[in-house]
């Protein structure tokens, strides 16, 4: 809409003023478009020529290899690991994430004493940073006396192994994630909540409608085109999972948590394989798109229905 | 909201209201028990932190929730680390001037491209927006090892510059900004105008003013991501004096994490302290944020 008014601004001025006009608008755009090359355009092209080399930063080599890395990618284990580890989060993580998010906001849409406050608890791990998260649960999820196994004795649940055991670890990780970035889903989805009109209820409620109807039909429809977008936007985080399993578990038991950042990070900054690790990232970016994508034309499908 | 509806509903129907009332006041108590017991459940490991950073207790074994002695030792541990980490003052100052910094210069330079993209178009004004709208869509993780790559050509690793820089562009910030401006009442930019205010004084006195709103929910998320960002910080620094506080929690960990867990809280809890202070005062505006974030699409 806005780009229209300035469409039609600049047309019906007289050509001697928006010549002017444009030079200013430069020059005003020009710090960030500058910095925005440095950050973001230079390093995309450049990147992908990296990947189609066999730039080592420690050997100091850096021949073009054509689409090798990639070729070597689809075969590489350690890769394909990687990739199953962060899908298997993926596939745990936003599920959860945005279900429990909702639960809350629906909890905090209520009628409630005190809401501020209880908001406030939700949404304050969000704002620390990853490697506080992953020091505080690594000794609450400690399997010796850690603090959460002494919960779960003091209930006459049985101990857990948390971390240390392939199976679980994974399922530590997402636990951890949960409490760390609920905040997000939770506030997005309240503030739309509350866009409801309170009619719509009255008027379900006149006509019969049960809680469980309420919600299918009133509540579910209102939402939808927030819940879709929250739920991309988990889609691409998830992908660009790290900090907390770098942090928690460095990758193990097993590699069973190792995902594909930190085969990134590791390949580029430990083995300094440049060429290797710049083409890992184009292969996470091109997945990350995909997904968009897909989410993007199901979002549209389904909303044209 | 709703009880404002429900108030308005039961007006109607004097009959209902004493047999409404009682029942709508147990179920809003019922609710506010769940959600303060999820409450507390959630700022639970918050809470062991802080005891455990005053724990004298030296390892997590056996360490119960309420410690047997408390002692401060663990705190001047972080200013006398004896050599097994950086002292977490020097984090802390890293931390504050690369989180400042980068807000103040995020502001500024985003504030302008808006202004220009909202109010004075240039050549390729619209084909700019949009590669910005596309560039959101690439994570920022992909392009780090060129990233890396040009750092280190221009000698800019291991410097305040290397980790303020990427945090100053914030393509998110340009189009919330850019709609806070596109959405001024025209007769207030263009009012100025008529007085003879050249763009720079119509930005500068006009239009900051009044998008202040939009520039404290900019300024805060980039305060947030500054002071918590770890992965660029570890790649663009090795000195340990130019460690930001989420790198020396790590060398905190690593030098006493098996034997003085306390310590480790300590940092931990020192870290943590600013962002939820920020948060305690500026609820609202992280709040905006964050909301906007998910309307933005």
């Amino acid at each position: 809409m806005s780009t229209d008014v300035i469409e039609r601004e600049a047309r019906t001025d007289r050509p001697r003023r928006r010549k002017r006009l444009t030079r200013v608008g430069f020059l005003f755009a020009a710090p960030f478009l500058l910095l925005m090359l440095f950050l973001w355009g230079v390093p995309i092209v450049s990147g992908f020529w990296t990947s189609l080399t066999d730039t080592n930063m420690a050997e100091g080599t850096g021949g073009f290899v054509g689409l090798d890395n990639y070729a070597h990618l689809a075969t590489d284990p350690d890769f394909r690991a990687a990739l199953g580890n962060t899908a298997l989060f993926v596939v745990l993580n936003v599920p959860i994430l945005v279900a429990v998010g909702l639960l809350l906001a629906m909890l905090l849409n209520q009628p409630l004493g005190g809401r501020g406050a209880i908001r406030a608890a939700f949404i304050s791990p969000y704002l620390l940073t990853g490697a506080a998260v992953a020091i505080i649960w690594q000794t609450a999820l400690n399997p010796l006396g850690g603090n959460l196994n002494q919960v779960l004795s003091a209930v006459g649940l049985p101990e857990q192994a948390w971390l240390s055991t392939p199976g679980q670890a994974m399922g530590g990780v997402v636990l951890i994630t949960l409490w760390w970035r609920v905040g997000f889903p939770l506030l997005v989805l309240l503030a739309a909540l509350q866009d409801i009109p309170a009619q719509l209820y009255e008027a379900a409620k006149i006509d019969g409608a049960n809680v469980w109807q309420r919600f299918r039909y009133v509540t579910l429809p209102a939402i939808a085109p927030v819940l879709m977008l929250v739920v991309l936007l988990r889609l691409i985080d998830s992908f660009k999972v790290f900090e907390q399993v770098y942090l928690v578990t460095q990758g193990g038991p097993a590699g069973s948590t190792r995902v594909v950042l930190q085969m990134l990070y590791e390949s580029g900054f430990r083995d300094f394989q440049t060429g290797y690790a710049s083409a890992i990232g184009w292969t996470l970016a091109f997945i990350i798109l995909v997904v968009t994508v897909l989410q993007l034309a199901l979002t549209r499908r389904r909303e044209s229905r | 909201m709703s009880t404002a509806t429900l108030t308005a509903t039961t007006e109607t129907t004097p009959r209902r209201k004493r047999a409404h009332r009682p029942e709508a006041r147990r179920a809003k108590r019922l609710a506010t028990a769940i959600a303060t017991v999820f409450a507390l459940g959630w700022t639970l490991p918050l809470l062991w932190t802080l005891i455990g950073s005053f724990n004298a207790e030296r390892a997590t074994e056996g360490a119960g929730f309420i410690p047997s002695m408390l002692t401060s030792a663990n705190w001047s541990k972080l200013v006398q680390p004896d050599g097994r980490a950086v002292n977490v003052f020097v984090a802390f100052f890293n931390s504050t001037v690369v989180a400042v910094c980068a807000t103040l210069l995020a502001l500024v330079v985003c504030s302008m491209m808006a202004y220009a993209l909202a109010k004075l178009p240039f050549r390729g004004s619209a084909v700019v927006l949009s590669v910005i709208v596309l560039a959101m869509l690439i994570p920022t993780e992909v392009i780090l090892v060129p990233l890396f790559q040009q750092f280190a050509a221009l000698g800019l690793l291991n410097t305040y510059g290397a980790l303020i820089i990427p945090h100053v562009v914030s393509l998110f910030g340009v189009v919330l900004l850019r709609q806070f401006i596109a959405n001024l009442p025209v007769e207030l930019t263009e009012a100025a105008k008529i007085d003879g205010a050249n763009a720079w004084q119509n930005y500068r006195y006009i239009v900051l003013p009044l998008i202040r709103p939009g520039l404290a929910t900019l300024g805060i998320l980039v305060f947030l991501a500054a002071w918590n960002d770890f992965l660029w910080p570890l790649i663009a620094t090795s000195t340990p004096s130019m460690q930001t506080l989420p790198l020396a929690l790590i060398t905190f960990r690593s030098a006493y994490g098996d034997s003085e867990y306390g310590v480790v809280m300590a940092s931990t809890i020192l870290a943590i302290a600013p962002p939820l202070l920020v948060f305690l005062f500026a609820q609202r505006f992280i709040v905006a944020g964050i909301s906007n974030t998910g309307l933005k699409g």
